[in-house]
Formats: C-alpha cells, sequence, structure tokens
C-alpha cells in the first residue's frame, strides 16, 4: 500500500460515522447500511486522492448530494421489493419441485389417496382432514410465534430476514383467507361433487407441502442464504 | 446524456461489465461506465443500486460480501442463469440498437 492509498482509506471512527450517518438517513437495516457505507467511503477516499486536502464532511457531502432528493429510501424501497420477490420465488421453487419429477409420484399417490379417503369417508373423512388441518395450523402459528419473538432483534436488523418473514405471514394471510371461505362451507356442500372433493383435496395437499416447508426447509433456505451472502458479519 | 435514454439499457450495461470483469462493487460498476465513456455516462447511484437489486432479486445476478480492512463489501458478479443468459440480453440490445438506427436515419421526403 502507498503512502497516498494509506493516507486516504478512511478511519475506524470515520466509518462509524459513516453508519451513524446512513442511520440518520433512515436506513434501519444493516444487510442494506454496509453496502452504502462501503459506496460512500469508496467515493470518499476517492476524492480525497483527487483533491488532497479536502475535509471528511465535504467529501460525504458531495457524495451524498449524487443521490436523489428522497435520499436513500428509493434504494431500500427497490431491495425490500427485490428481497420480496427473491422469497416469493425461492418459496415457489421449492412448492413445485414437489409437482416436478421424481416427487410429482408422491404428490399424486398422497393426493389420489387423501381424494378417495374423503370420497369413501364422507363427513368422517371431512372431519379428519380438518382436524389434520387445525393440528398443522396450530403447530405454525405456535413455531412462527416462537421463531419471530426469538429472532426480533434479527428482523428488526437485517432486511434479509424481515422480507423473509413478510413473505411466509402474506402465505399465512391467504391461508387464512382460504380456510375463513371453508369454516362457512357445510360439509354437504364440499362432498357435493367430485369437483368440490377434489378442490378441497388440492387445497390440504398445498398445504400440506407448504407446512413440511415451513418447518424443515424454509428455515435451512434462511440460514443457506445468509451464510452465502451475509455470513461474516451476521454471524459476528 | 440523458437518463431517460439510460434506464432502459442500464441492465444491459451492468450485465456486459461483469461478464467483461467477473466480479465488481458498485461504487466500481458506477466509476468504470464513468471512465469508459469519458465522463459522458454518469449513471445515477439512485438508479445503480436498484438494478443491481433488481438483477439479483430475479437471479441474474448472485453476491457475495467480503470484509475489506474495516468495513464490508459487497461484489456482483454473474450467476449461472446470468451466464446464459447474457448472450441474449447483449443481442437483444444489439437488434434495438440497430432498429432505432434505422429508425432514425430515414430520410423523410
Amino acid at each position: 500500500m502507498d503512502l497516498n492509498q494509506e493516507k486516504s482509506q478512511l478511519t475506524n471512527d470515520e466509518i462509524a460515522l459513516l453508519y451513524r450517518f446512513v442511520k440518520q438517513k433512515y436506513v434501519r437495516h444493516k444487510d442494506v447500511q454496509f453496502e452504502l457505507v462501503d459506496h460512500l467511503a469508496s467515493s470518499i477516499e476517492e476524492q480525497r486522492k483527487t483533491t488532497p486536502g479536502i475535509s471528511f464532511e465535504k467529501a460525504l457531502e458531495n457524495e451524498y448530494a449524487k443521490f436523489p432528493i428522497t435520499g436513500f429510501a428509493k434504494l431500500v424501497e427497490a431491495k425490500s421489493n427485490a428481497l420480496i420477490k427473491f422469497w416469493q420465488k425461492r418459496i415457489f421453487q421449492f412448492m413445485f419441485k414437489f409437482i416436478s419429477w421424481p416427487k410429482a409420484i408422491l404428490t399424486f399417490l398422497f393426493t389420489i389417496s387423501l381424494f378417495n379417503i374423503i370420497q369413501w369417508n364422507g363427513d368422517l373423512g371431512l372431519k379428519i382432514c380438518l382436524v389434520l388441518l387445525g393440528v398443522l395450523i396450530f403447530g405454525m402459528v405456535i413455531k412462527m410465534s416462537f421463531t419471530q419473538s426469538n429472532n426480533e432483534h434479527k428482523i428488526e436488523e437485517y432486511l434479509v430476514v424481515k422480507t423473509y418473514y413478510n413473505v411466509i405471514n402474506s402465505v399465512f394471510i391467504f391461508i387464512y383467507i382460504v380456510i375463513s371461505i371453508l369454516i362457512k362451507m357445510t360439509a354437504d356442500e364440499i362432498l357435493a361433487n367430485s369437483f368440490t372433493v377434489a378442490i378441497f383435496t388440492f387445497f390440504i395437499v398445498v398445504f400440506g407441502i407448504f407446512t413440511y416447508g415451513f418447518f424443515f426447509s424454509f428455515p435451512i433456505m434462511l440460514k443457506e442464504e445468509i451464510k452465502a451472502k451475509y455470513g461474516h458479519f451476521m454471524l459476528s | 446524456m440523458s437518463s431517460n435514454l439510460l434506464s432502459g439499457s442500464l441492465d444491459t450495461i451492468i450485465v456486459k461489465l461483469l461478464q467483461d470483469n467477473g466480479e465488481m462493487y458498485g461504487y466500481e460498476i458506477s466509476k468504470t461506465i464513468s471512465r469508459l465513456t469519458n465522463g459522458k455516462v454518469l449513471i445515477k447511484e439512485g438508479s445503480l443500486y436498484p438494478a443491481l437489486h433488481r438483477l439479483e432479486a430475479k437471479g441474474i445476478l448472485e453476491t457475495e460480501s467480503r470484509s475489506i480492512g474495516n468495513r464490508h463489501r459487497k461484489y456482483y458478479k454473474l450467476s449461472e442463469k446470468g451466464s446464459k443468459e447474457v448472450k441474449h440480453i447483449l443481442h437483444d440490445m444489439q437488434e434495438f440498437i440497430e432498429n432505432i438506427q434505422n429508425l432514425l436515419n430515414i430520410q423523410w421526403t
């Protein structure tokens, strides 16, 4: 490292000032802050090389002026939208695997079996399914509230974690709406014909796959994402 | 150069730079564009990062953050999907430029 480069490099205190600056500009999440801090720091270092003697404050002011009038808000919004799309895609890809070869065979066999159980056992089959559904939902609500309260600080600190839970919560809301409709239907309405039974069976199967993902696969997905992209500083 | 002209081509510029340079960080991308165009094309930070995040969400880019001295830096590079798609993205842009050139070269009688 030459002398000029050493001189231009920001000190730990200056980096801390940059973190304070982006926080003051309403960038609350660490996984967004670090990229902005690096951007500002790189610019300040370059300005120090091209304009020796420029103050830290002036160089920061120069660089911040290049951002839109809304400051960093647009960036945070874009990052948040991108992460939401990312998680939606990951969850969809996970669900899609169950209708792709070879898992599709298992899904198909399970769907046919469930469909026949409901058709053959009528009211009783339906009740068994609803109890099963209730148990799964109860388990999910317990796990969700437990993990959310345990990870509260990470949800607030990291956008990648916050958006993950936002997407999971939006699926929950969808499930709640479907269940609200199902509860309002009578057993006779569901068992009226093969089509309504098929719709009911389809929902149970999709919900079952989502539940499996929720308990076993999605948390691993989140951990792997954090480890791959942000591991070294989120784990520190 | 007008930002309206740039907005539709920013994604293509980014993927091309990453194809040529392997991996880059945000500030480096912005500076490289300015350097290669002799300062005629200046990418605003408010456009660059949303574009990078959008391409990342689409799976075209993948990222890795590393410790650089006393701070962390996020590097972008083409993903496997991005490497496959870059040829089509560049071809589409080439075709678009040719069409625009044809349109603008029309001699009105």
